[in-house]
């Protein structure tokens, strides 16, 4: 997320570290092990609290759920204490009568469909955000809190009701529907809600502050002096939008576009409410599961893919990052 | 004479906010810049010499007046349609593009071709010392270096007339110097005008053709450093350039060429004049300590007391305390290997040339 700050800070970085080790060095040196020691201990005494509450709430859970994944479902919920790959082979795969595996693309197509969902989800709300961003970035101060904190007056309603209250507005005989319709500009209720449609409106409404948030902080930062250099070198506004202004928001871009594509992923309620159960989304499969299938173990297993594949994507996203940070490096030595 | 002058200032005011947070950042400018020449923006901050600068690159717009840069009206031409380039005072690089697209950035942007580009941006990196440094990114350069790529970028569109927001104020002094030289070269080499804005007297005078004395956005006085320096025209710039004594004095007859004051020791002193002073009016005389000697002489027109000796080298610093005008400053020259020509406590008295006062205009 903030590979180009990394880069910036990086040149300080050789300076800093070899002042400090040896000094270090120095201090071992001199034989006072006892109280390196006990520095030590004073460290993991105070990370203590903090990883206590780390492995609680996360590594307990998801420990729980990767066991539950290879389990055995049992019929009424729950599971038996029994090990199972099903869970795992039900993804791609259905058992025929004679036992033999059968591919089924009907979980993988949910999956795309998700996956599809949420790039659309992030790019409208990256079309929406950034304007909106570059727009309070660019008001006088005393304005910029005002429209931030207006940027997150949303969340301060429940989503279950935030959602209904679109069902009002998109339904057939909705607000939006019936206004067009008693203006005479159309005959038939357009097909806002219960479909693909819906469910990106949705999650784009209910995401979008995670996009308009980095990129403001990014933006904030972003000294308006090189806008100016760019005008005066014969940039017009949209070449300086494009060479200045988004190259060096991009951090914010891209914190916000996965801040918005991940949650958008595992979304439950917008996709049930505004998608009407009929488009489902990976986290609507997943609470099934838990549900009306009673299939606790599959249930498991999915969650554990998506989280597998967002990790994956995000870590080979890294490495790209890092890998043309680096070779950039090379160049400018060279 | 009028294709001589690249920009003509008529009557600009420059008012920001309004009511009363209003702020008159420049008031009624009028002035000219030669084409070709090193002009300077000087004063104190707050003077109004950087909205000037802003108004001729087109951040700013004057709220009244007319600014022609070689005849044509600029008001409401935005930044990126003005034949004029900015170095600015933080430098402004663009920091996620190396060297060479931040001096190619200007080209791009008029559709050079690729090939022109190319030659260009190494034609600008050789003009200011910094071939080879193409790749780097601007956080690896040193300071210096990066005043150099902010010149490079900001020549690379030979715009015609070059902006310097007070661009060496960043650097320690010995790289000013030698920055202040290379912008005299880079001016020489490329003939294009150079507004400069600082508000280090000793740099606009050593740097300039000629100059603008600025305060309180309004122009003070325009002459080239030694009009300035010798002739200060009012309190404000005789203070400001140099070192100056100042005297409270009495015509006793003028006409425009000179005239004789009489100071409140009752003394008469001879000096520059200038029109429409009349005989019993109160004046302030300024006289630069270099043009004061001590003296012998028993008719001195100043007489005092040595407060203080300061040597400096090159000449030594005298404070005289002199009776109803207090601390009078001389400055001679070490001709003699700086042996003090009085010292501390002894009485003298302080003669100059009457070229040397001034009138001022308060």
């Amino acid at each position: 997320m903030s590979t180009r700050e990394a880069q910036a800070e990086r040149p300080v970085e050789p300076q800093a570290a070899p002042q400090s080790a040896p000094q270090a060095a120095k201090g071992a040196m001199r034989g006072d092990l006892g109280a390196v020691r006990r520095e030590m201990a004073r460290r993991l005494a105070l990370l203590t609290p903090a990883m206590g509450i780390i492995i609680l709430v996360m590594v307990v859970p998801l420990a729980l759920m990767l066991t539950y994944s290879f389990l055995t479902s049992a019929r009424y919920g729950g599971v038996i204490w029994e090990f199972s790959t099903d869970a795992y082979l039900q993804f791609l795969f259905v058992r025929d009568l004679d036992d033999s595996l059968l591919f089924n693309d009907t979980y993988l197509r949910i999956f795309a469909r998700s996956f599809g969902l949420s790039l659309a989800t992030m790019g409208v709300a990256l079309l929406i955000g950034f304007p909106a961003a570059l727009f309070i970035a660019l008001q006088p101060p005393k304005y910029r809190t005002m429209l931030i904190f207006l940027v997150t007056i949303p969340f301060w309603t429940n989503l279950l009701v935030r959602n209904y209250a679109w069902i009002l507005l998109l339904r057939d005989r909705g607000l939006i529907n019936n206004t067009l319709m008693d203006l005479g500009v159309i005959s038939q209720p357009l097909p806002l809600i219960y479909n693909n449609f819906g469910i990106t409106l949705g999650l784009v409404y209910s995401f979008i502050p995670f996009m308009v948030l980095p990129i403001y902080a990014s933006l904030e930062k972003l000294d308006w002096r090189l806008v100016e250099a760019a005008y005066d070198l014969g940039a017009n506004r949209w070449e300086a939008l494009k060479r200045v202004i988004i190259p060096l928001a991009k951090p914010g871009i891209i914190a916000g576009s996965v801040l918005v594509f991940v949650p958008s992923l595992g979304a439950y309620i917008t996709p049930q409410l505004l998608g009407g159960g009929r488009n489902l989304m990976i986290g609507n499969l997943i609470q099934l599961q838990f549900g009306a299938s009673q299939n606790w173990p599959f249930g498991a297993a999915l969650a554990f893919i998506l989280l597998a594949i967002v990790l994956l994507a995000l870590v080979l996203w890294a490495l790209r990052a890092r890998r043309s940070g680096t070779s950039l490096k090379e160049v400018e030595i060279g | 004479m009028a294709e001589n002058i690249a920009i003509d200032l008529r009557a600009v005011s420059k008012v920001f906010g309004s009511g009363p947070d209003e702020v008159r950042a420049l008031d009624a400018v009028s002035l000219q810049i030669r084409d070709g020449e090193f002009f300077t923006l000087l004063g104190p901050s707050g003077c109004g010499k950087t909205t000037l600068l802003r108004l001729l690159a087109g951040f700013e717009q004057p709220t009244q007046g007319e600014i022609r840069l070689h005849g044509q009206e600029l008001s409401g031409l935005p930044p990126f349609r003005r034949p004029v380039n900015t170095v600015f005072q933080s430098y402004a690089l663009f920091p996620h593009m190396t060297v060479a697209q931040n001096v190619s950035f200007g080209l791009e942007m008029q559709g050079t071709s690729k090939a022109e580009i190319g030659r260009r941006v190494d034609e600008m990196l050789e003009l200011v010392k910094l071939a080879g440094y193409g790749r780097r990114k601007p956080a690896q350069l040193s300071g210096g270096q990066q005043q150099r790529v902010a010149l490079a970028r900001a020549l690379a569109n030979r715009p015609k007339v070059l902006l310097l927001d007070e661009p060496l104020s960043a650097l320690d002094l010995k790289l000013r110097k030698e920055m202040q030289i290379e912008l005299k070269r880079l001016q020489n080499d490329t003939g294009i005008t150079f507004v400069f804005v600082t508000h280090d007297q000793e740099e606009a005078l050593t740097m300039s053709d000629r100059l603008v004395v600025m305060d309180s956005g309004k122009a003070l006085q325009i002459g080239s450093p030694r009009e300035i320096y010798e002739h200060p025209e009012n309190r404000f710039v005789a203070d400001f350039i140099g070192e100056t004594n100042l005297l409270v004095a009495r015509v006793d007859s003028a006409d425009g060429e000179s005239g004789t004051f009489r100071l409140p020791s009752g003394a008469r002193v001879q000096g520059r004049s200038r029109d429409g002073l009349s005989a019993g009016a109160e004046v302030t005389l300024a006289l630069r300590p270099e043009r004061a000697e001590l003296s012998d002489d028993p008719d001195a027109p100043l007489r005092g007391r040595i407060e203080n000796v300061v040597y400096f080298g090159t000449d030594t610093l005298y404070q005289v305390s002199v009776n109803e005008v207090g601390l009078f400053r001389v400055r001679s020259q070490n001709v003699n290997g700086g042996m003090a020509a009085a010292g501390i406590g002894s009485t003298v008295g302080i003669s100059f040339a009457p070229d040397a006062i001034q009138v001022l205009r308060d």
